[in-house]
């Protein structure tokens, strides 16, 4: 991983992984804060730089959140952002076909390690699997929830 | 088993979809004629078109009657009236919200309703427990 000059000057920093997480709505604000507060450093990318106002203030003031308007769909934007550093990717917009498109330009250009993209389309969790990316497919979550209730 | 799903939208369907597949009976409600249309091909006449926080459009859609309820509006405080009215006026014996808010998921389970759904919380702890051995722990 490249050494930032945050990195120099609190050698503590490096302990923590950096993620990246692409949209800024409902779900990718949440995952933000939740893998934030569980201790790693957080970089959200959004089109929107008002998508950004849900985001807690004292992370973002402490950098613990990071913010970057850009197209998660253009490897300059999330060049820009220092995607090319991250340990985990996550690409969480409504669309999958942007998701899938931001994720796989983040494995397999940008080789992050780790990469999930939120799809609702379960036909196509076996087809990514394939491809090196972990799909999470948010309705099928939701019906586990309500199986294990209702069984 | 009747289940009532309060909107039209993409997770209200997937999950109508999936409850019809595993043998269940399903009425939407959703006040969008478009989305109506749309539903309606897809699964045949199923949806009640009006506003499913309202007692009427629950009771044109055989609230009386159901087992489960689920809102699936985007906003909580809807989720919440579609399902209190459920639960207090019909009496259905499980109601179920989508809430897209944390600090409110807490609110709508003291409310009485039976089961609250934060999906990004599950989406959470699903990218959790599959890259848990490389992320920080709980500091």
């Amino acid at each position: 991983m490249a050494q930032t000059q945050e990195d120099k000057a609190n050698p503590s920093i490096q302990r923590l992984k950096r993620v990246a997480v692409i949209g800024c709505g409902s779900y990718g604000s949440q995952i933000a804060v939740e893998l934030s507060l569980s201790g790693n450093i957080v970089i959200v990318i959004d089109k929107n730089p008002d998508s950004f106002s849900v985001l807690p203030s004292n992370l973002v003031e402490n950098s613990r959140v990071v913010t970057s308007i850009g197209d998660g769909t253009k490897e300059a934007s999330l060049r820009k952002a220092g995607v090319q550093d991250v340990d985990l990717f996550i690409a969480s917009t409504k669309i999958p076909s942007v998701n899938l498109m931001s994720g796989q330009l983040a494995r397999h250009l940008m080789r992050i390690p780790e990469v999930i993209c939120l799809v609702n389309d379960s036909e196509l969790i076996s087809l990514y699997d394939g491809l090196g990316i972990k799909v999470i497919n948010p309705d099928a979550l939701l019906m586990n929830v309500i199986r294990e209730r209702l069984d | 088993m009747y289940v009532i799903i309060v909107g039209c939208g993409s997770t209200g369907i997937k999950v109508a979809e999936w409850l019809m597949a595993s043998g269940a009976e399903v009425t939407m409600i959703d006040n969008d004629s478009e989305k109506q249309r749309f539903v309606d091909n897809l699964f045949g006449s199923i949806v009640v078109l009006g506003d499913g926080t309202g007692v009427e459009s629950q009771e044109k859609a055989g609230t009386q009657r159901a087992d489960l309820l689920i809102a699936t509006l985007n906003s909580d405080e809807d989720n919440m009236l579609a399902c209190q009215i459920a639960k207090h006026h019909f009496n259905v014996d499980t109601t179920l919200a989508l809430s897209a808010d944390p600090d409110k998921a807490h609110l709508l389970g003291l409310l009485g309703i039976d089961i609250v759904v934060n999906l990004a919380d599950l989406i959470t702890e699903e990218i959790q427990s599959l890259v848990a051995p490389m992320l920080v722990e709980d500091l």
